[in-house]
């Protein structure tokens, strides 16, 4: 995999990079000033975890600036962003935004027991995320305000109350139980799956897909076994189980930029792909004039090519492959092969082979 | 590896995946006569059937497969198999027991033979079928039914080439040499085949030629994907081929480019056959046949040259109203040139049907018994009623053709048991034939679709697929092998053979028919062709494993067959010599005219196999040719004001149907075409002219007149 | 032992076996990643096939925004991982010879593969396997490339970007013009 940025100029990548390092770290110590209420309600326990999140949080803001450097990336997010400050672009992305990661449609039309899968797996890790991040950077913390009262401190803001044996406080305090579960559930899905499933599909090698399998299922096991541990064995290897668990999470925590769990962040670009396609206008084939494309893409993916010398163009005339059809595109490499003429009938030219394996304008070929 | 008689061939050194869970079935493709080697992927779990892996030691394809071959095994597991019998109820087809549908069937079969006599129940059979069954078909007409009304399919198919070499070389088999052979050619002249599309497979061997430097000639009307890559293509007006073929000879016989010696020494009839080809010079030839006086002169030059050669044909030369004498006269090319007996010198037929060659030589024709013996002939009569344990009387003489029985029927024939076959597209004046079905007394039908035909049986049987059972099929070379199937019969379908044996068993004739497998009934095969032309003797299972096929004749247990047909240049004929017949043109049976000024001809498309049955059923097949079209040369399109799209009225003077409009330069101004797989009201048949060939009884399919109407609405949902 | 796939176009006859028996590799889910198009329809009945051409700096991977498209040791540029592709088709744009395709329901990039499932265990991939006329064969690359049966094209000049390709196309023979689809002939009768 080729995780080095895009740019030719490296140096960019570094300053950039290290430009949104600094303005993230500088947001997560507010955030975590604000949230211990000037560092006032501090779990010592998380002190780990803590790390390993800022950690994670680095490398994140590293990945995400290498990815977003890269031209087709960043012309995608930025017509996305510029899309969205209309109203109608506003409501497609919002809507698109609950069918991909709110329902994961596309996952259904795939399969149905894929997408139970994932379901399983992605709103239990989600969850999972929201809850540990916001007890570890103390964005969210419990004071015993009563004896027998809990305030839950968001930012250092008390939001609500709620009695300590109430079923509400017994569903928060056991949140990553239950999300847990419902990650070990998918997971035992998606290896059941592998197991099973015969197809053997080259893009999915296997380390690539059954250790992060194995790790979520680690996590979420010594996690649900510190409950176990408390509620129904007095806290027997309470502290084990709890390096065991922290262990697996630190690891998580490093190895998410850069593993199967990268998809997450991707995810977020797919919400801007349906605005895109259809918002722009619409492009026809330069030679059969069949609409095939928006005319904004075609342009962005010219320019990304460009970037990396990668253009495709037909000489001597200010087409790109990219203005034909697929089709045409196979199409016109043969008629070439033969030596033929290729009637570009939208475009009102003729080319030619030039010699070289690609086309050219045919002299007097402009109608 | 291998055997020496597959040296040639163009297997590939690879094997094949076997998958975890699966098990592979080594058989052959069930759409026409190369019979592909393939293997299906079995689920051993369940037995069903999941897909298709190349067999790449298989000489004839190694592994390669046409559309047809890879999609083939989607027919297995296809929602629309017939899975229990049908009876007819209240004028519906409703679901029945197999009990009921036989009681049914026996007591029709002797109420009308106790009517009617005997002759009066038919049997149509087909030529897709295993040699084990066209065998038992014709074995159990003539002595479970008693009836001498029994002929098949193929009589649409092969029937003019089997005549047509019968006449010229006392032999029938479709290749007289391997196929192998077609690469040490110097010139391969191929007619009336659209070789590309209806044989895929062929082509390795034909580029194989012209690899080493071989010329092609292609005679087809239109530029087909094979008439694209020939050195000469001679797109003659349909159903001239014997002008064509006159103006060749006469062209090699006045350029001396003929074998004398060889026309001395192995044929008779040289004499004549110049005298009349003297008028055929090219102008003439170039005028009836309307293709210019230089590429015929070329083309003959090419021919007449060349050391060796092949001369190929199919349907394009049969179908014809004087189809045999065109046949005869493409023959006459290789025996005037002395091309014969040779790696690389032959003749050849492209067979059609899967089975196309081994339907036609144990006795489901008319006028034939097992082994290519002729029901008239006396000894043939004896012998045959000696294998079967009955009396030579109790044989019946010969029957009606295949066309000729649609025609008796409700007349001289009021029940029909139709087998492995759709006559009802496939045959010419598709509505007639409708009507006549419909005054059946009975109609029973078997097949695994519900066919066009099946859709107007009385009772239809549920059989099952080509996969689902064992035995041997003859392909387009004369080899016999060994085709293999899943131990299963889905539903409550039944093995057709099973089927026909239990029903002899319940009209008292069990005794014939005590078979237990197909390798049963091989053996019964194998001593009734004993002494025949097509004498599988020597042929055993075990054989046709360890050689991957063996070519008949195989007459003892020694043999392995003769491959190569004729290397000792002695014909079977008493004195040893071919015959070269002169045909005068006569030209087709029905003429354009003022009213119908155009000429139709019809013909296949890569995706679908004859009446489309099972291709049509399946997806991918169906998607890549949905409908049928008519092609039109842009010349003519725009004398009507057509352009390409539109929907199109064909007529002849039989009927029409609305087509959409092709316009393409590849056809003929003269001339339209329309391929032919589809029934009802996309049905060409409608049109086509049952004209039947004197000798052979095939319809004339490929000439008739039409006229071109365009219809100015669009013609709406067309689905085949 | 490096083979590749070699197109010798002026052999196709159109029947698209290859599309079909791409369908029926394990890996390729019933989905057909294979190619036959008409050349000039009307003219002639001139086809060919196109499988992927397996760049050697794959235009589709570059100009892919979430980089999902990567290449297997052997360079055999793959399918876009499925979790990472966001179905945005700048690939089926970017790509010169216009091979990806998006199923837009499932959201999902699917191209030819080479059929690693065979190809990993030395048997040829589907296309080359059933094409009944040897226009797709799996070939030894340095054979091909270094001693080809007649001219092919596997380096392409696109106005100064060269792109080399792992397959190979044979070219028609149009010096002596003997085979294929001639240009505005039609049938002379």
């Amino acid at each position: 995999m080729n995780f080095y940025p895009y740019e030719e100029d490296s140096l960019l990548f570094s300053k950039i990079s290290a430009r949104n390092v600094f303005i993230v770290l500088v947001i997560l110590f507010f955030s975590v000033y604000i949230g211990s209420e000037q560092f006032g309600y501090f779990d010592m326990a998380l002190y780990g975890y803590l790390w390993a999140t800022i950690l994670c949080f680095v490398l994140l803001t590293i990945r995400i600036t290498s990815w977003t450097l890269r031209p087709p990336t960043r012309r995608l997010w930025k017509q996305g962003i510029k899309m969205m400050f209309s109203a109608k672009g506003l409501a497609f992305v919002l809507k698109t935004l609950y069918t991909n990661i709110g329902e994961q449609k596309f996952i259904r039309k795939r399969s149905m027991y894929r997408w139970a899968q994932h379901m399983f797996i992605s709103w239990g890790v989600l969850f999972s995320f929201a809850i540990t991040f916001a007890l570890v950077l103390n964005w969210l913390h419990f004071e015993l305000v009563e004896p027998k009262t809990y305030a839950a401190v968001v930012f250092g803001i008390p939001l609500f109350r709620m009695g300590v044996d109430s079923p509400l406080a017994i569903a928060i305090y056991h949140g990553l139980n239950w999300t847990g579960i419902a990650t070990i559930i998918g997971c035992g899905m998606a290896l059941y799956r592998r197991v099973t499933d015969e197809k053997k599909l080259v893009e999915q090698s296997k380390e690539y897909d059954f250790f992060p399998l194995f790790l979520l299922i680690a996590i979420s096991i010594t996690g649900s076994l510190l409950t176990v541990s408390a509620l129904w064995m007095e806290g027997a290897f309470y502290l084990g189980i709890g390096l065991a668990h922290q262990v697996t999470v630190i690891i998580f925590l490093l190895y998410f930029p850069f593993s199967k769990f990268w998809h997450l962040p991707l995810r977020f670009l797919a919400v801007m792909v349906p605005v895109y396609h259809s918002m722009a206008e619409q492009k026809p084939c330069a030679r059969c004039g069949r609409e095939y494309a928006t005319v904004t893409q075609i342009k962005d993916v010219q320019l990304a090519l460009e970037k990396r010398h990668l253009s495709v163009p037909i000489e001597h005339t200010n087409l790109h492959f990219s203005d034909m059809c697929a089709e045409c595109r196979r199409v016109s490499h043969r008629l070439g092969g033969y030596g033929a003429k290729i009637e570009l009938g939208q475009a009102h030219l003729i080319l030619e082979p030039t010699g070289r394996n690609g086309l050219q304008l045919k002299k007097g070929g402009k109608q | 590896m291998g055997h020496a008689q597959n040296k040639d061939y163009s297997q590939r050194d690879y094997d094949a995946i076997l998958r975890d869970g699966e098990e592979l079935i080594s058989t052959h493709c069930c759409f026409c006569g190369m019979q592909c080697g393939m293997n299906i992927r079995v689920r051993k779990e369940d037995q069903s059937v999941v897909g298709v892996e190349p067999r790449y030691d298989f000489p004839m394809n190694g592994g390669r497969l046409c559309p047809k071959g890879v999609a083939a095994y989607r027919q297995a597991e296809h929602q629309e198999r017939i899975l229990h019998p049908l009876i007819r109820k209240n004028g519906k087809l409703e679901q029945a027991t197999w009990d009921e549908a036989m009681d049914l069937i026996v007591s029709k079969i002797q109420e009308i033979q106790g009517k009617y006599g005997k002759d009066a129940f038919g049997i149509y059979s087909g030529s897709s079928m295993t040699n084990e069954k066209c065998y038992l078909m014709g074995k159990f007409a003539r002595i479970g039914l008693g009836t001498k009304n029994i002929d098949y399919n193929g009589r649409y198919c092969m029937s003019s080439a089997s005549v047509g070499f019968n006449q010229s070389l006392g032999l029938d088999r479709g290749g007289t040499n391997p196929w192998s052979d077609i690469k040490f050619a110097d010139v391969l002249l191929i007619a009336g085949s659209n070789t590309a599309e209806c044989h895929p497979l062929s082509m390795p061997y034909i580029w194989g030629a012209r690899d080493r430097g071989a010329k092609l000639i292609v005679v087809d009307p239109r530029q087909t994907k094979t008439a694209l890559v020939a050195d000469v293509h001679l797109n003659i007006r349909p159903g001239t081929d014997v002008a064509l073929v006159n103006g060749l000879l006469h062209v090699m016989i006045k350029e001396d480019l003929i074998d004398k010696d060889f026309i001395t020494n192995h044929t008779t009839g040289f004499e004549e056959l110049k005298e009349l080809v003297h008028s055929y010079n090219p102008a003439y030839v170039s005028e009836i046949t309307g293709t210019a006086a230089d590429k015929i002169i070329t083309a003959a030059r090419i021919f007449g040259q060349a050391k060796n050669g092949f001369a190929m044909f199919a349907r394009g030369v049969e179908q014809h109203a004087t189809g045999t004498d065109a046949v005869s006269n493409y023959v006459n090319l290789c025996l005037v040139t002395g091309k014969f007996g040779r790696k690389g010198s032959g003749v050849a037929t492209f067979t059609g049907q899967g089975n196309g060659q081994g339907g036609r030589e144990h006795g489901q024709k008319t006028d034939q018994l097992p082994g290519f013996r002729k029901i008239t002939d006396p000894k043939a009569r004896e012998y045959i009623a000696g294998v079967w344990g009955v009396d030579e009387s109790e044989l019946p003489g010969p029957g009606l053709s295949a066309f000729e029985m649609l025609q008796s029927l409700g007349k001289e024939i009021k029940g029909l048991l139709l087998v492995c076959s759709n006559p009802i597209v496939s045959s010419p004046t598709v509505g007639d034939v409708g009507e006549y079905l419909k005054s059946l007394d009975f109609f029973v039908c078997m097949d695994f679709f519900l066919s066009e035909s099946a859709e107007l049986a009385d009772v239809v049987l549920p059989s099952t697929v080509w996969i689902e059972d064992n035995g041997t099929m003859t392909n387009v070379e004369g080899r016999v092998l060994r085709v293999k199937g899943v131990d299963r019969t889905p539903g409550e379908s039944k093995r057709d053979w099973k089927v026909i044996c239990d029903i002899a068993e319940r009209l008292g004739r069990g005794q014939y028919f005590q078979f237990n497998s197909p390798e049963d009934i091989f053996n019964e095969l194998r001593v009734a062709s004993k002494g025949g032309i097509a004498d599988y003797y020597g042929i055993t299972y075990e054989k046709l494993d360890k050689m991957q096929g063996v070519f008949w004749p195989c007459p003892t247990e020694e043999s392995e067959g003769m491959p190569r047909l004729f290397e000792d240049l002695t014909f079977n004929f008493p004195d040893g010599k071919a015959r070269i017949l002169a045909f005068e043109y006569k030209g087709p049976n029905e003429r354009t005219s003022k009213e119908y000024p155009i000429i139709l001809t019809t013909g296949r498309v890569v995706y679908h196999y004859l009446s489309g049955n099972q291709t049509r059923r399946i997806d991918t097949l169906r998607n890549f040719c949905p409908d049928p079209y008519v092609e039109i040369h842009p010349k003519l399109a725009e004398q009507y004001n057509i352009s390409n799209g539109e929907t199109v009225k064909v007529s002849s003077p039989r009927g029409s149907i609305e087509l959409v409009a092709k316009i393409t330069k590849i056809t003929r101004e003269d001339m339209v075409f329309v391929p032919y797989h589809w029934g009802k009201s996309l049905a060409i048949n409608h049109l086509t002219n049952p004209a039947l060939e004197p000798k052979s009884k095939i319809p004339e399919f490929k000439v008739c007149a039409v006229k071109l109407e365009k219809i100015a609405s669009s013609a709406g949902e067309m689905h085949g | 032992m490096d083979k590749v796939l070699y197109i010798d176009y002026e052999r196709c006859i159109g029947c698209r076996a290859c599309v079909i028996g791409c369908e029926e590799c394990s890996g390729h889910d019933h989905l057909s990643r294979m190619f036959v198009d008409e050349l000039n329809p009307g003219e002639t009945v001139a086809t060919s096939p196109t499988p992927c051409m397996h760049c050697v700096t794959p235009a589709c991977a570059e100009s892919c925004p979430v980089q999902a498209i990567s290449i297997a040791a052997d360079g055999t540029v793959l399918s876009a991982s499925m979790e990472k592709c966001i179905g945005c088709k700048n690939c089926t744009y970017a790509c010169p010879f216009g091979i990806p395709k998006v199923d837009d329901v499932k959201k999902v990039m699917y191209k030819c593969d080479m059929c690693y499932d065979r190809t990993s265990k030395g048997r040829p991939p589907m296309c080359a396997s059933v094409c009944p006329t040897d226009t797709i064969r799996f070939v030894d690359q340095s054979d091909l490339k270094n001693d080809p049966p007649k001219p092919v094209q596997f380096k392409w000049d696109f106005g100064g970007t060269i792109i080399e390709t792992r397959t190979v196309i044979g070219l028609p023979d149009t010096e002596e013009n003997r085979f294929g689809y001639r240009e505005g002939d039609g049938v002379q009768s």
